[in-house]
């Protein structure tokens, strides 16, 4: 369970982003409460994956000057993002729903 | 939901100092990684006051959320490793064009006849130098193009 957790940050990453541009320590936290702790993981892991995005032109980081304490960079997700997004989203709600299926359980039929 | 530990955490500037020394990439990359991971550390542990908790308690929970800086300078390391290897392999194509030109277009001028001169000098200085520019100029890894240069031109001198 631990792996599909992990494999699933990036699209919960760029899921946040797609609402509005964030840094680092906000989705951290909007990660926290929106699973109520479920995705609860080291916070410095979050960074690599920011920049590994970044690199791979899924999201875009812009520093922004704070009136009270240090700058900010806020990460935006861009086009290419947001195609990764969908593409990701899909697959993982097929997944769910045929996992769901075998286990038994109510789930409303696969789109794919 | 107060922690005790028995263990002494690291000041802030202990902790970025420790994380700076293991992330082992050029200076500009480095700075704007600390500059944002020390933005991240402040607010959290401005988080943890407002709940109560001393500043160097707060710190201390803010950085032990944050994770060891061994670790996250290797997961660092791993998302700039590949712009490393892009320097290399950057370095590496002009030496690979230096040695194609001696060896097959060369050879394939002095077939036809049409030019018989010896260009070993200036198009090593000139290699070179487009060479020198490649990694600086598109990778941000400054450090392995130019040891990737140096390593890759000697070769290609010694070849000419």
């Amino acid at each position: 369970m631990t792996d599909l957790r992990k494999g699933s940050t990036q699209l919960l990453v760029l899921s946040l982003l797609a609402e509005e541009p964030m840094y680092g320590y906000q989705i951290a936290k909007e990660l926290g409460r929106r699973s109520e702790g479920y995705f609860d993981f080291k916070e410095g892991t979050l960074y690599p994956l920011l920049h590994r995005m970044e690199k791979e032109g899924l999201v875009k980081g812009e520093w922004q000057v704070v009136e009270k304490g240090p700058s900010r960079k806020y990460y935006s997700i861009t086009p290419e993002g947001r195609s990764v997004l969908e593409k990701s989203a899909a697959e993982w709600t097929t997944f769910s729903q045929r996992l769901l299926k075998i286990l038994g359980q109510e789930a409303e039929p696969a789109s794919t | 939901m107060r922690q005790s530990s028995d263990t002494k955490m690291p000041s802030l500037e202990e902790y970025l100092g420790d994380l700076a020394c293991q992330l082992h990439l050029d200076t500009p990359t480095k700075e704007k990684i600390v500059q944002e991971i020390r933005s991240h550390l402040v607010e959290s542990a401005r988080g943890f006051q407002k709940e109560g908790y001393s500043p160097e308690e707060s710190m201390a929970l803010a950085i032990a959320r944050f994770g060891e800086a061994g670790k996250v300078a290797k997961m660092m390391r791993q998302v700039y490793a590949e712009s490393a290897n892009q320097a290399v392999l950057a370095a590496l194509l002009p030496v690979a064009l230096t040695m194609a030109f001696k060896w097959v277009i060369l050879p394939f001028l002095e077939t036809l006849g049409s030019w018989q001169g010896n260009p070993t000098p200036v198009i090593t200085v000139s290699l070179a130098f487009l060479a020198l520019l490649i990694p600086g100029l598109s990778m941000r890894c400054w450090r392995y193009g130019y040891a990737a240069w140096a390593f890759f031109s000697l070769i290609a001198i010694a070849q000419m």
